[in-house]
């Protein structure tokens, strides 16, 4: 229940229209799919308000913090992390309203956005003035503030690194109700937001994933990059990931494509199939490793770089299958422009796992990505759920995804088991077989860092010391509390 | 807490709980809020919920009246003004259909349709609604006009006839409030030669009531039309309004089979226009837009007939806004919306009317009367010209040579 | 007892050495004076020492080597140095990952030593000399004196050594089992990855990074371009920079140049030079580089500007610009022409560079040399050489007096230090609040570089 001054003290402040505590309004707020592992039951917040603007944003705080009432903002609410259902009750601020984009810089080639312009609106903005941002790794129907900030994988992340490091510059309402702004957009009187560094200790990650805890991002300024002359996907096909790896692994040394990612067991079928029937006709007959790989740039470039992708699948006896690929041109559009074609079909649904998100997500050495592939096949031939490897249950598929960030001087390692999130054996067979491939890749060294995500109490720790500084700046933001308190259960970091 | 059932193909589901695993599969991904994201023209249209675009609540989006039928279906909420409010302000303009049904299949109108109908059998009608079951009931019209006037628009243009392979059913919207549509539906119909006739005693087809969860009533009405028509022997019946096409289209899921081809009336000139049976000159050189009824593009496809009839008039260039076919924005009338909550109505043709003119546009064309009365509602104030696309193209049939 | 008397008494408490040394021969500074200096040969001491400083409340500032070129002038509010020179353990190099693992003390020239042999090469820094930290240099000077081509971070995680002696790993190293802990995205708040960047040293001591390396090229090539102005300069970087060709470029001023291709400071010639001279560099694969430079001579020519093997007067200036990018020299020539050097950096958009020079061109022997940092934006060093006794005060008082004047004109100063901290914090006062927050926390009793950056 919220206390009727506060709500009364909101819509003051927003309006009577765009404020309330009917549990019918509430009730939307109460779920994501992850929910279903993390808390089993569904959590409303006491009440919802719609703020438009910076300085009603610092109002709502005030009052949060006057009352002590929890508050937690949301920005696309497209997470998989249940990072905006309330814990404890209180205020969601939903961001939905602060959507315009406030500037597109095109010498600076930068654009400045309030947080809930999605990814969609900003490619296509940017697209007409001749520059581009990399596709996440999300529906493009997720906002730019909640996917810079929270988001990792992008179709160009070899090249241009993770998503946050697109961020230039961030307007943050912090739990005080003060606004702090970084980089060169700090400096109070020069309007400038094109450097992202500074003035001092560098500050611009402070939103970044702190689920809410930190304040809230009521602007920020991304990087963007010029349109390239070609955008070329390539795709190299293997049976043995001791053949796909050392390709990629020698790509990724020789710092050429702009996204490449490795595939294994059932993923990739995903993108193409409309049905889980399909995909699994499709994964008998297609090969078992692929490795996805993006060229840009000049023609000359692109003409270089396909040469050595050519020579080097070759070399390590695998095959390129992208002439041959008859929803070729599907990726051909989408690298450049949006991600929803190759989330759309099939893979969003059944990928994203009975609890969304896959279930495993972590960051790997070079060396380790073979023993991560190995650990997941031989689990799965293990395990009742999946049955034979070879011709394994589409309704619980075994997969894994290997996407290398800038430079390639580690990947992140994705896996998990894609069925329908509804299905109860589905829930069931995860619950066994996630905990199983979490224990088998940090054998291998590969620890998960879905804090955010659907891992449960104690299934991994964070080190006792980080925990501890992580709190002292968490107190020093917000001694109230008010802020998603709950958010990180403290049972999770054993 | 509901069974939950995997995967039941909705057509197979009997009642609300039967809907449980499709609100739960939704996960909030977004796409039901926006224009398909690759197909985006312009920043600044990319809506395409008019009662999310209104409220902006998550509760009015279709993601979020998931969440409100599986608090409904769980227990959580009970029926109060503001649950009835965020059901019945959906216009069922199936936008969020279309998005999710190229990612998560949930099909939200789906579940609310079947949510209003457990409103209604649990005794929750609102005023508005109920007026208009009153009035089909009264006067087998919304509007309650008087039945005997129904058939007024057609003296000297058309004939009720006891036998007809053809038959054209103008709609009680069409009848009421925009005869001429009827009127310039049959000088067009004339100029091709077609024989046609009317019905003696036509009734609202029911869609409102459909929409609004009066099922019962719906196929009251609906029957009886589609009796009516049998009884000439129709074997193509053609509608002007899109509302009327779905109900009749849509006849099979109340265990209707029709026995008789149904039409738009785009549809039925089409072939005449392929042809070259077709011309039409309205004597002016100008740019036109064209406005999806929703009822007729989304849910049945039919996109490029109205556009090839509009581009074949001389001199006319056809011109999308940024939102146009599967992207369309709704005008914000069906649904039962306008009959309870025109300012949702209101709201939504407003957005529409300024995408035209932010697209430099003053003229829009469109298939449906309801969509034309809403946008015209819209466009008091600012000159855009809403025309009917029957009234436009016989416009053009004047002016003809032969 | 004095801090000083309680500092070198350290030594024999902690048998660890601790030594009295004069203040100069560390750092460059105005204000001389007698410092202890503590040797920590291993971490563990290093952080008996942070523990007993604490303890005693000892304020003290850390040195590795290269310092006293990173911080131009330190003052003297501390009573102990803690050099971590000893620590300089190369812990391992990763040739799959092309990773290096190494403490502060690891200098360029003993990593590329080391990885050399491996084909694969250290990262440097511009005008950085090969006897600096390899760690330490990354997170004081990244992203502003990295080569722009590799990325802002260089650091991929660290292990931090807190002012209260306890250790805090980022990034992937905060997760279990993290035996390579290279990602920077690990558990949640990835602030903690980031802060020490630029921090100087006033929140915590990185004592061990994972850095990244880069694969040595077979074919290393270098081009020229001259301009008479700094916005055709500007614009034609625009275009290299869509190509992605060079994976070093620097523009110069005709002294700066002369500084980095003379072998001594007393015989810099200058009167050849063009107003603005642009160095690119081209690394790869013989054909790498060759569909490259036909890149770049194409969009050359649509710009009308010549592509030049050599400077033009200049023997081998191609080979020592290469020389001058894996081991820079040219700062001890730097420091000691017309007796001394100083230097402000700051990032400024292309466009308002013309400005910004006109305000300081009149200082003594002005140079600078501008590294194309991203799109539109560059960082810029303007130095000015004189250290006659006149104008040992007077230059930093007529700088205090311009840098106004360049924040003004569009001059952002991401790492403020000395007299321009309390400039640059006036106007980011939020900033510099919740800086005093964190500090605060992380060393309440303010020991560890007291008094830098006013927090």
């Amino acid at each position: 229940m919220i206390e009727p001054a506060v709500l009364e003290r909101l819509k003051d402040i927003v309006g009577s229209e765009f404020a309330t505590d009917d549990p019918e309004v509430c009730i939307a707020y109460s779920r994501d799919l992850a929910t279903y592992l993390k808390f089993g039951k569904y959590r409303s917040p006491d009440c919802v308000v719609l703020p438009s603007t910076t300085s009603e944003v610092q109002n709502i705080v005030a009052v949060a913090r006057q009352f002590k009432t929890p508050l937690i903002p949301l920005g696309s609410g497209i997470n998989v992390a249940s990072a905006h259902i309330p814990r404890k009750g209180g205020i969601i601020m939903d961001l939905r309203r602060m959507n315009n984009i406030l500037e597109i810089d095109e010498e600076a080639v930068t654009a400045t956005l309030q947080p809930h312009v999605t990814i969609a609106r900003m490619s296509t903005e940017l697209q007409r003035k001749g520059f581009f941002i990399p596709v996440p790794g999300a529906p493009s129907t997720v906002t730019v503030g909640s996917n810079y900030t929270h988001g990792n994988t992008n179709k160009a992340s070899l090249r241009f690194g993770f998503q946050y490091s697109h961020i230039v510059s961030v307007e943050m309402v912090l739990p005080d109700g003060s606004l702090l702004r970084t980089g060169s957009w700090a400096d109070a009187f020069s309007g400038d937001r094109s450097w992202p560094r500074g003035p001092g200790p560098d500050l611009t990650l402070l939103p970044r994933y702190a689920l809410g805890l930190h304040g809230i991002v009521t602007g920020i300024t991304i990087k963007a990059h010029p349109l390239d002359d070609i955008c070329l996907p390539i795709w190299a096909a293997f049976e043995h990931v001791e053949d796909a790896t050392p390709a990629f692994v020698e790509m990724v040394h020789r710092e050429i494509c702009t996204g490449s990612s490795l595939y294994g067991g059932f993923k990739y079928n995903s993108y193409s199939a409309d049905t889980a029937e399909c995909a699994w006709r499709q994964s008998r007959i297609h090969p078992e490793f692929i490795l996805a790989l993006t060229i840009q740039g000049s023609k000359r470039r692109v003409a270089f770089e396909e040469k050595v992708v050519r020579e080097l699948t070759d070399k390590n006896n695998g095959r390129i299958i992208t002439d041959r690929l008859p929803f070729y041109q599907m990726f051909v559009d989408t690298h450049m422009a949006m991600s929803a074609s190759l989330y759309s079909e099939f893979a969003f649904k059944y990928w994203a796992s009975p609890g969304a998100g896959p279930s495993f997500l972590g960051p790997s050495s070079m060396d380790k990505i073979i023993p991560c592939f190995k650990a997941m096949t031989n689990l799965a031939s293990e395990d009742e759920a999946f049955g034979d490897v070879d011709w394994g249950n589409w309704e619980f598929n075994r997969s894994m995804i290997a996407y290398p960030d800038q430079g390639g001087h580690f990947a992140i390692i994705e896996g998990g088991i894609a069925a329908h999130p509804t299905d109860p054996k589905a829930i069931k067979a995860y619950k066994r077989y996630v905990p199983k491939l979490i224990k088998a890749l940090a054998d291998i060294g590969v620890s998960p860092d879905q804090s955010r995500a659907n891992t449960r109490p104690g299934e991994f720790g964070i080190s006792p010391e980080y925990l501890e500084l992580a709190e002292k700046f968490r107190h020093a933001l917000d001694e109230v509390g008010i802020m998603n308190p709950g958010v990180i259960s403290p049972l999770i970091y054993r | 807490m509901a069974q939950r059932k995997k995967y039941a193909f909705p057509a197979n589901r009997e009642s609300l709980e039967d809907y449980y695993d499709m609100t739960l599969s939704c996960y909030k991904c977004g796409y039901c809020k926006y224009v398909w994201p690759s197909r985006i023209q312009h920043d600044k249209f990319t809506g395409q919920c008019p009662s999310g675009e209104k409220y902006q609540f998550e509760s009015y989006y279709a993601s979020g009246r998931m969440e409100v039928v599986r608090g409904i279906i769980e227990g959580h909420l009970k029926w109060t003004d503001r649950l009835n409010h965020i059901l019945y302000t959906c216009t069922m303009c199936g936008a969020c259909d279309e998005s999710c049904g190229q990612v998560e299949r949930v099909y939200p109108t789906d579940v609310i349709l079947e949510a209003r109908r457990t409103a209604v059998k649990e005794g929750q009608i609102l005023p508005g609604h109920q007026q208009l079951a009153k009035s089909v009931s009264k006067h087998h019209n919304l509007y309650e006009s008087d039945h005997a006037d129904r058939n007024n628009w057609a003296k000297g243009l058309a004939d009720v006839k006891s036998r007809s392979k053809i038959i054209y059913f103008a709609g009680c919207t069409t009848e009421s409030l925009k005869p001429s549509i009827a009127k310039s539906t049959s000088k067009l119909l004339k100029s091709l030669g077609v024989e046609f006739g009317i019905l003696p005693d036509g009734w609202c087809c029911g869609m409102p009531l459909f929409d609004t969860g009066q099922t019962d009533d719906g196929v009251k009405t609906l029957k009886h039309n589609i009796e009516q028509i049998r009884d000439t022997g129709a074997e193509t019946v053609i509608f002007s309004d899109a509302w009327c096409y779905k109900a009749f289209r849509d006849s099979k899921d109340y265990g209707i089979e029709l026995g008789f081809k149904v039409l738009h009336l785009t549809e039925f000139l089409a072939p005449y226009l392929a042809k070259g049976k077709l011309k039409f000159d309205r004597g002016t050189n100008e740019t036109v837009t064209y406005q999806d009824p929703c009822y007729l593009s989304r849910y049945f496809e039919v996109y490029e007939q109205p556009r090839d009839l509009i581009k074949s008039v001389k001199g006319v260039t056809l011109k999308e806004m940024y939102r146009s076919r599967r992207e369309s924005f709704c005008c914000g009338a069906a649904g039962g919306v306008k009959f309870q909550f025109p300012e949702v109505t209101e709201h939504a043709s407003s957005t529409r009317i300024d995408e035209a003119k932010h697209a430099g546009l003053s003229k829009i064309v469109t298939a449906c009367p309801s969509c034309q009365i809403s946008l015209e509602d819209a466009s008091k104030d600012n000159g855009m010209e809403i025309y009917d696309i029957a009234e436009y193209l016989s416009e053009g049939l004047k002016k003809t040579k032969k | 007892m004095t801090n000083l008397d309680a500092s070198l008494a350290l030594s024999q408490r902690l048998d660890i050495e601790v030594s009295k040394e004069r203040l100069s021969n560390y750092f460059t500074t105005t204000v001389e004076g007698t410092v202890s200096v503590s040797k920590p040969s291993s971490l563990e001491e290093l952080m008996e020492i942070l523990s007993e400083n604490q303890r005693e409340r000892i304020p003290f500032i850390p040195y590795a080597p290269g310092f006293e070129y990173i911080f131009q002038e330190v003052d003297s509010e501390f009573s102990m140095i803690v050099d971590v020179s000893n620590l300089d353990r190369i812990v391992d190099v990763d040739e799959d990952s092309r990773v290096a693992s190494i403490e502060p003390g690891v200098t360029f020239e003993s990593l590329q030593n080391a990885v050399g042999k491996k084909g694969l090469r250290v990262l440097t820094s511009v005008e950085v000399p090969k006897s600096s930290s390899v760690l330490w240099t990354y997170t004081e000077l990244s992203p502003l004196y990295s080569w722009p081509r590799y990325g802002t971070e260089p650091v991929l995680t660290m292990n931090v050594l807190l002012p209260n002696g306890k250790l805090v790993k980022t990034g992937a190293g905060a997760l279990p089992n993290s035996g390579k802990p290279y990602s920077p995205i690990g558990p949640p708040f990835t602030l903690l990855g980031r802060m020490w960047y630029g921090s100087q040293m006033t929140l915590g001591l990185p004592v061990r990074g994972y850095i990244k390396l880069k694969t040595a090229h077979e074919s290393n090539i270098v081009r020229f371009f001259k301009f008479d102005d700094f916005l055709s300069l500007s614009k034609f970087l625009a275009a290299l920079k869509r190509l992605r060709i060079g994976e070093e470029i620097l523009a110069v001023t005709p002294l700066e140049l002369g500084l980095i291709l003379s072998d001594k400071a007393d015989k810099i010639k200058t009167t050849s030079y063009p107003n603005w001279l642009l160095i690119l560099v081209m690394r790869g694969y013989e054909e790498e580089v060759a569909y490259q430079k036909r890149d770049l001579l194409q969009e050359a020519r649509k710009l009308g500007v010549k592509v030049l093997d050599e400077i033009e007067g200049q023997k081998n200036s191609a080979a020592k610009i290469l020389k001058e990018i894996q081991s820079p020299t040219w700062m001890s020539r730097a420091r000691t022409y017309q007796g001394g050097r100083f230097s402000i950096s700051f990032i400024a958009e292309d466009k308002k560079i013309p400005d910004l020079i006109q305000l300081v061109s009149h200082l003594d022997n002005f140079s600078s040399f501008v590294l194309p940092v991203d799109a539109g934006r560059s960082h810029c060093n303007f130095a000015f050489h004189s250290r006659s006794e006149g104008r040992k005060q007077s230059i930093p008082d007529e700088l205090k007096k311009i840098v106004p004047e360049l924040i003004e004109h569009g001059a952002f100063f991401s790492r403020p230090f000395g007299f321009l901290s309390e400039m640059v914090y006036a106007r980011n006062k939020p900033y510099h609040k919740l800086l005093k927050q964190f500090k605060q926390d992380l060393d309440p009793n303010n020991l560890l570089c007291r008094g830098r950056l006013g927090i």
